[in-house]
C-alpha cells in the first residue's frame, strides 16, 4: 500500500512527502479505502445487490422448500378450447359452439399465485424456485471461473515478469495467440466436443467454464506482468535490492501489496462478465441444459416460443432481471473498488 | 515504415499459425463417429451431404489417423488448404465455406457499420461531458448508463425490445430482413430494410455505447489533468476552447486507434443479436451451423474471425502511428 | 486495527470533515462560477508603483484529512518593472500563491477562501458588446483597470491569463501539448489576444519571440514538442509567455526540472529578457542563488505565511528572521570547505492540516523567547522596505 501512504497529504499542497507531525491525526490507509468505497452510493447499491442475490440463491431454497428445482407441479390443469362453426340454413345463421375440455397432468404456464409466486414455466416447474437454483449455478460457476483465471493469470504473468527473457517471450506470444481466438465461436466448438463425450448435463457448464479459463487468463497475466516489470524499476525495489532483501521478502513485502488492489478490481469486474458469459452460453443452450435451471436457460425458451415471449412475461423476464442485477452489482462494486484503491483518483 | 509493416505482418502470420494450431487441435478432439452421427442427422433433415464432401473433409483434416505422424500430416494438409483460401465444403449448404461466409458477410457488415457510426457519434460527446463535469449530476447519469449498457445481456435486452417495439406496439417487424409478402423495389426496398434493421441496430448501439463512453471519459479525465491543459488555460483560452481543441485532440488518439481496431470485426457478425432477430447474417449462420454439426463451416468461421482480429491489432498499431505524432513506426 | 492507533482519525471525525468540506466547497464553487458585473471585481491599488498587490490571501485545500491551509494570509506586492523572488522550501505555499494569481487552483478541492489579488491591467477599451474599440490608426484604444482577481468569476479570468499575466511552469517536458506543433501553439497566443490577428501576423510574432529566446525559428516552428530537448521546450514556454506582451510573468521554478548547464542558460535568458521587456517578473524558486542573481525584492515564505520580505540586499546582507538566517547558512559555499559541517535547520515543518496558534517556526527556532508561545507574530517593519514576522523584533519598528 505504498501508494496509499503517499496519498495522505493533499497532492497539490504538499509536493514533498512531509513527515507526519506527531500531533496530527490522519486517516489510516485501510480506512481511506473503505471510506472512498462507501462514499459512492453506486458501490453501496452494488454491494446490496450482490449480497441480496447471494442470500436469495443460497439461503432461498433452504427457507422456501415448497418446490424443488426439478419438481413438476402435477396438480394438473384443465385446458378449454372453444371452436365455433357457423352454418347458414335458409338464410338464417346458426352458430355451433363446441367446447373441448382437456385435462393435463402438469400445471404448466400457471400465472403468479400464492402457490407459485412467479407462476410456472412451460414444463410446470416453479419459476421462483428455479431462479434461486439458477442463481446458485451462475454465481458458483462464475466464482470458480474467476478464481481459476486469477490463479492462472497470476502464475503465468508472475513467471513471465519475474524471469523475463525466453520464458517471458513464450508466455506472452501464447497470450497474443489466445487473445486472437474468438470467444463465443470457440466455445461453440468446445461445446460440440462436450456433446460428443456424453457429459452429464449438470457438469457440462463447469467443464465449459474451465475451458474458458484457458483462453481468458491473458488479461490478468498482462496486468501482473506489467506491474512486476514497472515495479522492478521503482526506487524502493532498487533499494530493497541494495539492502540485500531475499527474493521471498521482496515479492511478498513489495510486489504483492502493489498488485493486489488492481487484481481485486479486475476480479470483481470479471465476475460480472463471467456471469454474462455463462448466461449467454446457457441461453444458446450450450451451457446448463434442461431440466436443470440457469438464468440463461430460463430465457432460452423464448427464442423458439413466440407465445411465451409475448404473453407469459413471468416466465422469462425475472431471470433476465436477475442477470442484470448480478452483473450490474459486480460492476458497481468493481468500479467502486477501483476508485477506492486507485491512488490517482481524487475527488 | 515499410520495414515496420513487413515486420508486423510477419508477426501477424505467426499469431495466425498459433491460432490455427489450437483450432486444429480442437477438431481432433472430436470423435469420428460423432461427426458421422451429425452427418446422418443432416441427411435426415432433408439436405444431402454427398459422400464426396465427407471424404474431402476427412482428407482435409486427416481424420481417422490418430498416430502422431497422422495428426502432423493432417495439420499441414489443412494448413496448405488454408493457404489456398480453401476452407472446405459446408455440409449444410453444399458450397465452399468461403463462399457461404462471403455471401452472408454483407448483412452483418451493414448492421455493424451503422451501429458503430451511431455508437461513436453518441458515446464521444457524452463521454466528454461526463469528464468535464466530473461528479456532477450529468456525470452520474452517464456513469449509470455506461454501467447498464455493459451489464445488460444482449439476448435478454434484444428480446425485450423485440417484444415491446415489434410485438406489442407493432412499430417494427419482429424478425427477418425483408417483408416476404411484398415485392418492393428501389427506395421502398431500402426503407423495408431499414425498418427490419432498426431494432437490431438499436440493440447493438445501446449495448456497445457504454464501454465506448467509459473509454472516452477515462481518457478525457486523464488528459484534463495533464500539464499541457494547465498551459492552455494559462494562455488565456476559454474553457470551451481548452476542452474542444487541446483536450479533444488528445482524447481522439485512443478513440481513432480503437476505431481502426474495430474495422475488421465489423465483418464478424453479432451472433446473439442476429439469432434473436433471425437475421441471415454470418453470426446466425454460424450458430445454426454449429447446432447442426456443420464442422467445416465452424472451423472456417473461426479461422476467419481469427484473421479479422489479427488484422484489427495490426491496423490499430498502424493507426496509432499515424494519429500520434510522438509515435514513430520503426 | 485503526482504532488502537491514536495517529489515525476515527470514522466519526472523517465523516464530520467530509460534511464540513462539502458545504464549504459548494459555497466557494458557487462563488467562483457566479455571474457578476464588471464593477464588482474592479478595485484600486494601494500604491501606484505596484502592478500586483496580494493582500491577506487564503487558499485552502479541502482534503479528506482536513483543511490544508496552503496559503494562510499571504501579502506581498510586485512593483512595476521589478523582479520579485519568492523563496521557501517545498510545500510552503509559494507555488499555490502564484497559481492563485492565475486562478489555476484545481477545484473543487482547492479554493481561494479569502483575501484580494489586485492587478493593474492594461487592456483594450471595450464597448458594451465587449468588442475592442479601434483608435483610428491600426491599433485599438487602451485603458488601465485594476481587477481584483480573487473576486473575479472564473469565466472572466481569460481577461487576465496570457494577455496580462503569463506563466512559465516547472515541467517543460509535459507542459506543451504533444499533438500540436510548436508553431501552432505559439500562434494561438496571438490569435487569442490580438483582435483581428491573421495567420501571417501570428507567425511573424511567433518567430520574433522564438528569436528572442535564442531559437532559430525555421528549425522549431514546425516541430512537435517531443522532438525538442527539455531546455528547448522551456525556451518555447518562455517565448509563449512573452508573445502577448504581458505586464507580469510568473516563473514557477522555471529551472528546477532542468540539468545544471541548461539551468544556467535559462537563467541568463530570463535575465536578458528582464531587461528587454516592459514588465515585471515574479520568480518562484527554492534556490537562493537564483534569487540573489535575479531578484530586486525577495519574499520569504514558510508554512503558508510570509515571514520576511525586503529588497534583495536587505534579505541577503541583513536577514532578520531566524528561518531566513538558517536558510542562508544551510546554503553550501566553496569557502566553507574547512571541515565544518553544513548547517541544517533542525526539525520539520508543522503539518499543514493542524497548524499551531503560535509561531510556526517555534519548535525549530534557536532564538525562542517566552513570547513565542503566544500569538502568531505580526509583521514588523524594520526599514521602509524590510518587514519581518518575528517576536524578536517587536517594538524595534523603524518607520523612517
Amino acid at each position: 500500500m505504498e501508494e496509499l501512504k503517499n496519498q495522505q497529504a493533499a497532492p497539490e499542497a504538499a509536493d514533498s512527502e512531509a513527515p507526519l507531525d506527531k500531533n496530527v491525526r490522519l486517516m489510516s490507509p485501510t480506512r481511506m479505502v473503505v471510506r472512498r468505497f462507501f462514499r459512492s452510493k453506486l458501490s453501496i447499491l452494488g454491494l446490496v445487490m450482490v449480497i441480496s442475490l447471494f442470500l436469495f440463491s443460497f439461503l432461498g431454497p433452504v427457507i422456501y422448500t415448497q418446490w424443488g428445482e426439478i419438481q413438476l407441479d402435477e396438480s394438473g390443469k384443465t385446458e378449454y378450447s372453444i371452436a365455433e362453426t357457423t352454418y347458414t340454413v335458409n338464410g338464417v345463421e346458426y352458430t355451433l359452439r363446441q367446447t373441448t375440455e382437456k385435462y393435463l397432468k402438469d400445471n404448466f404456464l400457471a400465472p403468479p399465485s400464492a402457490e407459485h409466486i412467479l407462476g410456472t414455466d412451460n414444463e410446470g416447474y416453479d419459476i421462483f424456485v428455479r431462479l434461486m437454483y439458477g442463481g446458485r449455478i451462475s454465481l458458483t460457476v462464475s466464482f470458480i471461473a474467476v478464481f481459476l483465471i486469477t490463479i492462472l493469470g497470476v502464475v503465468l504473468g508472475g513467471v513471465a515478469g519475474y524471469f523475463g527473457g525466453a520464458v517471458d517471450n513464450v508466455i506472452m506470444r501464447l497470450s497474443d495467440v489466445l487473445m486472437c481466438l474468438p470467444g463465443v465461436p470457440i466455445l461453440l466448438i468446445i461445446s460440440t466436443i462436450l456433446d460428443a463425450s456424453d457429459i452429464d448435463a449438470k457438469y457440462r457448464i463447469y467443464l465449459l467454464m474451465v475451458y474458458l479459463t484457458f483462453i481468458s487468463w491473458t488479461g490478468t497475466a498482462r496486468l501482473v506482468r506489467g506491474q512486476i516489470l514497472s515495479l522492478r524499476e521503482q526506487e524502493y525495489m532498487v533499494a530493497a535490492e541494495a539492502m540485500g532483501y531475499s527474493t521471498f521478502r521482496k515479492i511478498f513485502k513489495h510486489l504483492v501489496p502493489n498488485v493486489m488492489p488492481q487484481l481485486i478490481v479486475q476480479m470483481s469486474l470479471s465476475l460480472g462478465s463471467m456471469i454474462l458469459y455463462e448466461a449467454t452460453l446457457s441461453y444458446l443452450n450450450l451451457g446448463v441444459k434442461a431440466p436443470y435451471a440457469a438464468w440463461g436457460t430460463m430465457i432460452n425458451i423464448i427464442s423458439t416460443n413466440q407465445d411465451i415471449l409475448q404473453n407469459h412475461l413471468n416466465v422469462w423476464v425475472p431471470a433476465g432481471i436477475c442477470i442484470v442485477i448480478a452483473v450490474l452489482g459486480f460492476n458497481f462494486v468493481g468500479d467502486g473498488l477501483r476508485d477506492a484503491l486507485d491512488p490517482k483518483a481524487r475527488r | 515504415m515499410v520495414k515496420y509493416i513487413a515486420k508486423r505482418l510477419a508477426y501477424a502470420l505467426l499469431i495466425l499459425l498459433g491460432v490455427s494450431m489450437i483450432i486444429y487441435f480442437l477438431i481432433r478432439l472430436m470423435p469420428v463417429d460423432f461427426i458421422q452421427d451429425k452427418i446422418n442427422a443432416i441427411n435426415q433433415g432433408g439436405a444431402t451431404v454427398s459422400e464426396e464432401t465427407v471424404n474431402a473433409m476427412y482428407e482435409m483434416y486427416g481424420l481417422g489417423d490418430n498416430s502422431f505422424l497422422g495428426i502432423l500430416k493432417g495439420y499441414f494438409n489443412w494448413l496448405s488448404a488454408l493457404a489456398r483460401f480453401d476452407l472446405g465444403t459446408s455440409f449444410v449448404y453444399g458450397l465452399p465455406v468461403a463462399d457461404v461466409i462471403f455471401e452472408h458477410m454483407g448483412i452483418s457488415f451493414a448492421i455493424a457499420l451503422i451501429a458503430t457510426i451511431f455508437e461513436f457519434m453518441i458515446a464521444i460527446p457524452l463521454g466528454i461531458t461526463a469528464a468535464t463535469h466530473q461528479y456532477s449530476l450529468r456525470d452520474y447519469v452517464v456513469t449509470i448508463l455506461v454501467m447498464i449498457g455493459i451489464s445488460l445481456p444482449s439476448f435478454f435486452f434484444g428480446q425485450m425490445l423485440k417484444d415491446v417495439l415489434a410485438l406489442k406496439l407493432g412499430w417494427f417487424p419482429a424478425s427477418g430482413l425483408i417483408d416476404a409478402t411484398a415485392s418492393y423495389t428501389g427506395i421502398e426496398l431500402l426503407l423495408d430494410y431499414a425498418r427490419h434493421m432498426f431494432i437490431p441496430i438499436l440493440t447493438i448501439v445501446i449495448l456497445s455505447i457504454g464501454a465506448r463512453m467509459r473509454m472516452t471519459r477515462t481518457n478525457m479525465l486523464e488528459v484534463m489533468n495533464s500539464d499541457y491543459i494547465r498551459t492552455a488555460r494559462a494562455k488565456g483560452l476559454k474553457e470551451s476552447a481548452v476542452i474542444n481543441k487541446h483536450a479533444f485532440r488528445n482524447t481522439l488518439i485512443p478513440l481513432v486507434t480503437s476505431l481502426a481496431g474495430l474495422l475488421p470485426s465489423l465483418f464478424s457478425g453479432a451472433i446473439i443479436t442476429e439469432q434473436v432477430f433471425d437475421l441471415p447474417g454470418i453470426g446466425n449462420i454460424a450458430l445454426d451451423a454449429m447446432n447442426r454439426g456443420d464442422i467445416p463451416f465452424i472451423m472456417g468461421y473461426n479461422m476467419f474471425l481469427a484473421l479479422l482480429s489479427v488484422l484489427g491489432v495490426l491496423l490499430a498499431d498502424l493507426m496509432y502511428g499515424l494519429v500520434d505524432p510522438r509515435v514513430k513506426l520503426e | 486495527m485503526a482504532k488502537e492507533n491514536k495517529n489515525y482519525l476515527s470514522g466519526k471525525e472523517i465523516r464530520a470533515i467530509a460534511k464540513a468540506n462539502a458545504k464549504e466547497m459548494k459555497r466557494l464553487e458557487a462563488y467562483k462560477n457566479r455571474k457578476a458585473e464588471e464593477h464588482e471585481f474592479l478595485s484600486q491599488m494601494k500604491s501606484s508603483e505596484n502592478i500586483l498587490e496580494i493582500e491577506d490571501l487564503h487558499t485552502f485545500f479541502y482534503t479528506e484529512q482536513g483543511v490544508v491551509k496552503a496559503v494562510n494570509g499571504v501579502s506581498y506586492d510586485v512593483p512595476k518593472n521589478a523582479v520579485v523572488g519568492v523563496v521557501g522550501e517545498s510545500g510552503c505555499g509559494k507555488s499555490v500563491t502564484s497559481m492563485s494569481v492565475m486562478r489555476l487552483i484545481q477545484g473543487p478541492t482547492g479554493q481561494i477562501v479569502d483575501g484580494s489579488i489586485r492587478f493593474k491591467a492594461y487592456d483594450y477599451k471595450r464597448d458594451e458588446k465587449g468588442n475592442p474599440i479601434p483608435n483610428g490608426a491600426d491599433g485599438y484604444e487602451m485603458e488601465e483597470k485594476v481587477y481584483d482577481i480573487a473576486k473575479m468569476p472564473i469565466h472572466e479570468i481569460h481577461r487576465i491569463r496570457g494577455k496580462q499575466i503569463a506563466m512559465i511552469f516547472q515541467e517543460p517536458m509535459t507542459s506543451l501539448n504533444p499533438v500540436f506543433t510548436i508553431g501552432e501553439q505559439l500562434d494561438e497566443v496571438t490569435f487569442i489576444h490580438t483582435p483581428g490577428a491573421t495567420k501571417e501576423m501570428a507567425k511573424a510574432k511567433s518567430e520574433e519571440m522564438l528569436r528572442l529566446v535564442g531559437i532559430i525559428p525555421e528549425n522549431v516552428y514546425g516541430a512537435f514538442p517531443h522532438e525538442l530537448s527539455g531546455g528547448m521546450r522551456q525556451r518555447v514556454m518562455i517565448a509563449m509567455a512573452l508573445a502577448a506582451e504581458p505586464r507580469l510573468i510568473i516563473a514557477d521554478e522555471p529551472t528546477t526540472a532542468l540539468d545544471v548547464t541548461i539551468q544556467a542558460q535559462i537563467l541568463d535568458l530570463l535575465q536578458d529578457i528582464k531587461n528587454k521587456i516592459d514588465g515585471s517578473i515574479l520568480l518562484i524558486t527554492h534556490d537562493l542563488g537564483v534569487i540573489a542573481e535575479m531578484a530586486d525584492y525577495v519574499v520569504v515564505m514558510y508554512a503558508g505565511k510570509v515571514i520576511e520580505k525586503g529588497t534583495v540586499y536587505e534579505i541577503f546582507q541583513d536577514p532578520k528572521h531566524p528561518y531566513t538566517i538558517g536558510l542562508q547558512k544551510s546554503k553550501p559555499t566553496m569557502s566553507l570547505d574547512d571541515g565544518t559541517e553544513l548547517y541544517n535547520i533542525p526539525g520539520n515543518v508543522p503539518n499543514p492540516i493542524n497548524m499551531p496558534d503560535h509561531c510556526y517556526f517555534k519548535e525549530r527556532c534557536a532564538k525562542c523567547t517566552l513570547k513565542c508561545s503566544g500569538d502568531y507574530p505580526g509583521m514588523v517593519q524594520v526599514s521602509p522596505t524590510h518587514f519581518v514576522a518575528c517576536h524578536l523584533y517587536d517594538g524595534v519598528e523603524d518607520n523612517g
